[in-house]
This record gives structure tokens, C-alpha cells and sequence, in this order.
């Protein structure tokens, strides 16, 4: 499921329209929709937000349901067990309890809590997914030179970068050549033994890659920047007002809904 | 262990980066350092980064939950936590947008249980029990399961202060999300331990010039 998440968001990436926009004005919409859905009340921002962010996904950024559907399956399942957490209060059932097991209980309050929690947490994950499916990770590293982080750090986590699909691809394939041993049907003590082999020739052989890594980086004078051409994206006054539309259309739900109160 | 996105009141959100960042900044010229000291290091830093973001494939299901190891405490113990505090911030923001696991406004929150108090617990465990000469392979046990434990229970205050029980107030809700963790991350914690133990003798056998190297074996052979 992990590795699904992992290409499949970064593709649709790769592959989508938004690619052509500049990555901080991409960074300004879903950075603006994510803080929107913090700050937001939760009716009606957490919908405004969740349903402006699905709508931006599927529609102007082209990436397909399916995708979205199941990068956003793990996420929600974590949301909905969390908001369930605190929904539940422990202790005495309160008298006003809508339901009690043992020490365990739901109130009205504790109800609305944990609904509140949730909301804000789907609309925040869905408003980071605009980002998430619309921009590289590498365009995102290579935006941060502009922000003026040191070169070291750059060069550190784009390695970092591209050396975890080599180790996911290493852990997959040590995975299923232990399962064709039968690996799996081996009783506790082997089992131990086999993970543990397995995490232990992950970390060598990503030590061997790493050395030759460094010796063909050296041979081509890398020092501690691994600086490459940035691809030149023209500014996009269309982006900037689809934003600023965008942010204030929440805004003007949340503060319409206020004044009528 | 991560708090999802949208979990934490703005202010606690923006208290938590407030409270990470001296460990991350410190972190981040610690990894400049090492990497303009010894240029070759900056690889190998790279493979610590994303050698944390895999454990969870490797360890076999204990609870069959979505629970994880946290894979820090190998780290801080080949690399030290002001590394790992910078590898981890790095691997978080992976996460979030590649996983849509954690989150952006929880980052601050989930770097210093993940990236700074479980690597920094994990440590303290790992150099207590080297100097009161116990066996390596304690040692290493302690560091991979206080590291885990740590994580788990700075996460779960971290969710009591930004939701207190209704009925029974932050304590309460400690004990709430202490219980419901418990289920899967002390069997994980104990798991990550034994995978340690086992993972340092695998790599003593087939990795020792890299453990003598960053000073975690001797020439000769040592036998956790």
C-alpha cells in the first residue's frame, strides 16, 4: 500500500498540468487552504476548504479520482479512528451520556469534539493533497535553493530523496525472495532471523550504493551541492487569482455564515 | 505515531515548531558540518535519512495494526540525535507529501516526539547502559525500544494537551490515548528492540568496516 502511495502520488505529479506552474504559487494555494482549515471554524470552513481543494485536484489539476481516492484511504482511516478517540471520554458516564461502555462514554460535547477534530483534519489533509499531487518532490527541493537553504542540506535530503526508492525497490525484492524460500512459513525464531538479515542487507547494500554514488558524484566534481537547471516557469497571473479567488471564497463562506448568526 | 493534519489547535501546532526548531537548526549545521568536514559522509547521511523511512516494511506484524516501528534509535545510535533530528524533519516532510501520512501544521509536534525526544531517549539509554559496562546487545535493545516508547508517549500528551477528556481533563485523556497506543506500540517497542539486537549481529558479521568506522565495534569481533 506504501509503495502505491509513494509512485502513484509522485506520477501524478510528474504527469499532471500544474507541473508548469511555478512551485511557490502552488506552495501559496495549498499552504493558504491548509491554514485556512486550522484556523477556520469548523462549519463552514472545514467543508468550504475540503470541497475547494477535491474540486482543484480533480478538476483544474487533472489528477484522476482513483488516485486521490486511494492516496487519501490511509489518511482518512487514521482521521476517523482519532476523531472516534476523542469522542470517547473516560470515567463516570456523564448523565447527558448518548451512549456508555463502562468506563467509557459519549456525550454531546465530546461528540461534537471529536466531529470538529475530524473535519478540520480532513479538510487540512485534503488542502496538503493539493500540493502533494501537483508537485515533484524534486521541484519542491530544487525550490528551496531559492529560499536560500544551504547547499549541504539540499544536496542531503534529495539524496536522501532518491535513495528511498532504491531501498524500498532492495526491500521488495529482499521480501519476495525470502517468501519464495518459504521464509514466511517458518516458525518465529527464523522469522525474526530473516527480518533481521533483511534490514541488515538493506543498510549494506545501501552503504555499497552510497560509496558509488560518492566515487561517480566525485568524478564529476560534486563537492556539496548538487545543483541542476531549473526549469523555467513563466508567472502565472491566472494561478495567483484562481488563489486568491480560492482563499477568498472560504473566507467570505466563514464570515457570511458568522454575520448571520 | 504521527498526528494527522487538522489534529492540533493552532496555537499548540505553532508552540510545537516554536520548541523543535533550536533542535532542527542545531541538527541541520551539524549534518553542513559533517558534510563539508568529510564530503563522502554526505552519502551516507542520506542513506541514514531514508534507511528510517523503511523499518516499517521490514518488521513482521505483531499486531496486525497500522502501527510502526519508528527506526530511530538505529539512527541515533550510527549517527547521534542532532543528525537524526535534521534526517528525521527531512523524512517527515517525505511523508506528509508523498504518504499523506502526518501532516504540515502537526510537523513541529511530530519532529520533536519522532525526530528529537525518541532519537535524544533512545541515545541517553544506548550511552547509560555502554557506560555502566552492560552488554552491547542490552545496550542496543534499550536504545531501539526507549526510542519507540519515548515517541509513543510524548505523542499521546501531546493529543491529551490539545484534546483534554471532557469529563476527566488532560489526565485523563493521557490515559486514553496512553491505552490505545499501548496495544500495538509497546509490542512494537519490544519488537524494534529484538530487530535491533539482531540487525547489529548480522551487520557484525557482514558489515564490520562500516561499524568500526563510525565507532561501534572494535577490530576484533565482538559477539552480542
Amino acid at each position: 500500500m506504501a509503495d502505491v502511495h509513494l509512485t502513484s502520488l509522485d506520477d501524478a505529479a510528474w504527469a499532471g498540468p500544474w507541473r508548469k506552474v511555478r512551485v511557490g504559487e502552488k506552495v501559496t494555494l495549498s499552504v493558504g487552504l491548509v491554514l485556512s482549515a486550522l484556523l477556520a471554524p469548523s462549519w463552514p470552513g472545514t467543508p468550504a476548504v475540503a470541497l475547494a481543494s477535491a474540486l482543484l485536484i480533480v478538476g483544474p489539476a487533472r489528477i484522476p479520482p482513483r488516485v486521490l481516492g486511494v492516496a487519501m484511504a490511509a489518511p482518512l482511516t487514521f482521521l476517523a479512528l482519532g476523531s472516534v478517540s476523542v469522542a470517547v471520554t473516560v470515567g463516570d458516564a456523564p448523565l447527558d451520556a448518548l451512549a456508555a461502555w463502562g468506563p467509557l462514554a459519549v456525550t454531546p460535547a465530546s461528540l461534537a469534539h471529536g466531529l470538529d477534530v475530524g473535519g478540520h483534519g480532513v479538510a487540512g489533509t485534503l488542502a496538503l493533497m493539493v500540493l502533494a499531487t501537483t508537485t515533484p518532490m524534486v521541484d519542491l527541493l530544487t525550490w528551496l535553493r531559492t529560499l536560500r537553504v544551504p547547499d549541504p542540506l539540499i544536496a542531503v535530503a534529495s539524496l536522501t530523496y532518491r535513495l528511498l526508492f532504491v531501498l524500498l525497490d532492495t526491500v521488495v525484492g529482499i521480501h519476495d525472495a525470502q517468501a519464495n524460500r518459504l521464509a514466511n512459513a517458518a516458525g518465529p525464531r527464523r522469522r525474526w532471523r530473516t527480518s533481521a538479515a533483511a534490514t541488515g542487507t538493506v543498510l549494506v547494500r545501501a552503504w555499497d550504493r552510497a560509496e558509488r554514488l560518492q566515487a561517480g558524484l566525485e568524478a564529476r566534481g560534486f563537492e556539496s551541492a548538487l545543483v541542476t537547471l531549473p526549469v523555467a516557469r513563466p508567472r502565472s497571473w491566472s494561478f495567483r487569482g484562481l488563489t486568491a479567488a480560492v482563499l477568498a471564497a472560504v473566507w467570505i463562506a466563514v464570515v457570511a455564515t458568522w454575520a448571520a448568526r | 505515531m504521527h498526528i494527522a493534519e487538522g489534529f492540533l489547535p493552532p496555537v499548540q501546532a505553532a508552540a510545537w515548531f516554536a520548541v523543535s526548531a533550536p533542535f532542527v537548526i542545531h541538527g541541520a549545521r551539524a549534518v553542513i558540518a559533517e558534510s563539508r568536514r568529510t564530503p563522502e559522509n554526505t552519502l551516507l547521511l542520506a542513506v541514514a535519512g531514508a534507511f528510517t523511512f523503511v523499518p516499517r516494511r521490514l518488521l513482521p506484524s505483531v499486531t496486525g495494526s497500522s502501527s510502526h516501528p519508528t527506526g530511530t534509535g538505529v539512527g541515533a545510535i550510527l549517527f547521534g540525535p542532532p543528525v537524526m533530528a535534521f534526517l528525521g524533519t527531512v523524512v517527515l516532510v517525505f511523508q506528509a507529501l508523498l504518504l499523506a501520512h502526518g501532516g504540515l501544521t502537526t510537523l513541529g509536534a511530530n519532529v520533536f516526539a519522532l525526530a528529537i525526544a525518541g532519537p535524544w531517549a533512545g541515545y541517553g539509554a544506548w550511552r547509560l547502559a555502554r557506560s555502566i559496562r552492560l552488554p552491547r546487545a542490552v545496550g542496543i535493545f534499550a536504545a531501539m525500544a526507549v526510542a519507540d516508547l519515548t515517541t509513543y508517549v510524548v505523542s499521546s500528551a501531546q493529543l491529551a494537551l490539545a484534546h483534554p477528556d471532557v469529563g476527566s481533563g488532560v489526565v485523563g485523556s493521557l490515559a486514553k490515548f496512553l491505552g490505545i497506543f499501548a496495544l500495538t506500540q509497546v509490542p512494537l517497542a519490544v519488537a524494534e528492540g529484538i530487530l535491533g539486537v539482531l540487525l547489529f549481529r548480522f551487520l557484525d558479521q557482514v558489515a564490520r568496516p562500516h561499524l568500526v568506522r563510525l565507532g561501534l565495534a572494535a577490530e576484533e569481533p565482538v559477539h552480542a
